[in-house]
């Protein structure tokens, strides 16, 4: 059974006084236990909508979403997300921040403290267990936002351009922190960029999705061989793909553009 | 430097202090509408001798305290809920919209009316005063979160009333502190002019007790006491603000 189904979603936003203004079209997708799916189409195509339907924060207008069987009704720790600007809280330190969504759970507190600190070890922030948000770099702050998702075990993992902000050099040491997490976890993951090469690499499949209204105009498996590091990019075969899927976007691209003019 | 920057830094005030002693004794000015520092001083360590000071200053602040802390109390959870609920917010906003430009003072013969010359009607007053800037700027601070914050917070699993008050209203507390500062200068503003009209102890009592007897050398020893109460007050809420805020980097 598919672990995730959108079943022809469909969803506008109203602004007052405005007609509504239609962000996603007769959208179906399944995602399977385990896999990772990248959401890839230029900007303002509904991507974060989708995942904010998914995450149970906007309600759904038309059409249905199963999470694991069950229609989505509203936010749970069964769906953990990463917002496209991370969503500290500013206040809290970076202990503090990743513990938050563990107070819930009644675990003691010397056990919540050792897996606390495993995922700051993981995502390799020891040293700045004190530190706010605001005394960290924006890689920093990513992996502090991942590790408070991934602390509470979600059955899914949603990021919504996780890596946007960063450059690119810190970005491909996030992309190999990511995989080796995937590895471990095998968690079923769906990932929201605009980034063409960082959708192959990462992806099981791609959903190519086309802008105003948003619709997924193509599903790719990516068929690269197991992913041993950033040199599976330079293949031939990922180039063809990169291309492929380049061009698939760029002409929706120009569309926006265009239509926006 | 440092002891440059120091001198730098109170030349004004000392100044202002040579001026206040030099005024009244050249002249300038009569001694009895303003009597030279040095004597209104020696009127300062005879009422803080004989405990007048102590007494009414106590009284005055355990008013401010009790009205500003009550303001806070219900301003904020009030104005939080408001944010975040639109029946609170329909039933409450227009109440406090209507309420907020009218001055609190005119309150003063109405609460002497109800609640007499005690305590109460003080505590009352400045409770008014401060009720709606602390809850507008709890308001306010709520409404600007960034959704995608209390998002977060349901996310983990968390309930309305712990996404209010365990993310909304921190997430909000630069906008709330400096409302509450506000509300803490108006409170003084309130505190003495009705202890003024409606008192029998109090820090404002005593200024317009001394001046309508006369004595007004003492009279301002208790107003330069009004005065730096309310600038220690406000310093002393800056240090703290400035600690509750330090995430702020
Ligand atoms: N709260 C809102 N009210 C009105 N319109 C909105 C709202 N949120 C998004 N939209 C519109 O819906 C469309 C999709 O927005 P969305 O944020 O989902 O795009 P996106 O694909 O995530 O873009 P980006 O890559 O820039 O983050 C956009 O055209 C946007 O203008
Ligand atoms: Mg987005």
């Amino acid at each position: 059974m598919s672990q995730i189904v959108f079943d022809r979603v469909r969803h506008g936003y109203r602004a007052a006084g405005r007609p509504e203004m239609l962000a996603l079209s007769d959208i179906s997708l399944s995602v399977e236990p385990g896999e990772f799916v990248s959401l890839l189409g230029p900007s303002g195509c509904g991507k974060s909508t989708l995942l904010y339907l998914l995450g149970g924060f906007v309600a759904i207008q038309s059409g249905r979403i199963l999470m694991e069987g069950r229609k989505v009704t509203g936010p749970g720790p069964d769906r953990g997300v990463v917002f496209q600007n991370f969503a500290l809280f500013p206040w809290k330190t970076v202990r503090q921040n990743i513990a938050y969504g563990l107070e819930r759970q009644k675990l003691p507190a010397r056990e919540r403290d050792e897996i606390v600190q495993s995922f700051i070890d993981m995502v390799h922030l020891r040293g700045f267990e004190d530190s706010f948000p605001s005394q960290l770099s924006g890689g920093m702050r990513q992996r502090v936002a991942i590790a408070r998702t991934l602390a509470v075990k979600p059955r899914v993992l949603l990021m919504d351009e996780p890596f946007g902000a960063l450059d690119a050099q810190t970005r491909e040491i996030m992309h190999e922190e990511l995989l080796g997490i995937m590895q471990r976890t095998r968690m079923t993951t769906i990932f929201v960029t605009h980034d063409v090469r960082e959708a192959v690499y990462l992806s099981d499949r791609v959903a190519v999705m086309s802008s105003r209204p948003g619709r997924i105009k193509e599903v790719l498996t990516i068929d690269l061989p197991e992913r041993t590091g950033p040199s599976v990019m330079k293949s031939a075969r990922a180039n063809d793909i990169v291309e492929y899927l380049w061009s698939q976007v760029k002409i929706d691209a120009a569309h926006a553009v265009s239509a926006v003019q | 430097m440092r002891l440059f920057d120091f001198c730098i830094r109170w030349s004004p005030l000392a100044l202002l202090a040579l001026a206040w002693e030099l005024a009244p004794r050249l002249g300038l000015v009569g001694a009895q509408s303003l009597p030279p520092l040095s004597v209104v001083m020696a009127s300062l360590w005879k009422l803080a001798a004989n405990g007048d000071l102590l007494g009414h200053g106590l009284q005055s602040l355990w008013r401010l305290g009790a009205g500003l802390g009550l303001a806070i109390l219900v301003g904020v959870p009030l104005g939080a809920v408001m944010a975040t609920s639109r029946i609170v917010n329909a039933v409450v906003a227009p109440l406090a919209r209507a309420l907020y430009p009218m001055p609190k003072s005119a309150l003063i013969p109405v609460l002497l009316l109800w609640l007499g010359l005690g305590n109460a009607s003080k505590i009352m007053l400045i409770f008014l005063g401060c009720l709606l800037p602390v809850l507008m700027s709890a308001y306010n601070g709520v409404r600007g979160v960034d959704r995608v914050l209390l998002w977060s917070a349901r996310s983990f699993g968390r309930g309305p009333l712990d996404v209010i008050f365990g993310v909304a209203v921190p997430a909000a507390m630069p906008e709330l502190l400096a409302g509450i500062r506000s509300a803490l200068a108006l409170s003084f503003v309130l505190l003495v002019s009705s202890e003024f009209l409606m008192a029998r102890d109090g820090l404002g009592y005593l200024i317009s007790f001394l001046g309508d007897g006369g004595a007004y050398a003492p009279m301002f020893a208790a107003v330069i006491v009004v005065a730096c109460l309310g600038f220690t007050a406000d310093r002393l809420f800056l240090v703290v603000m400035r600690r509750m805020l330090a995430w702020r980097g």
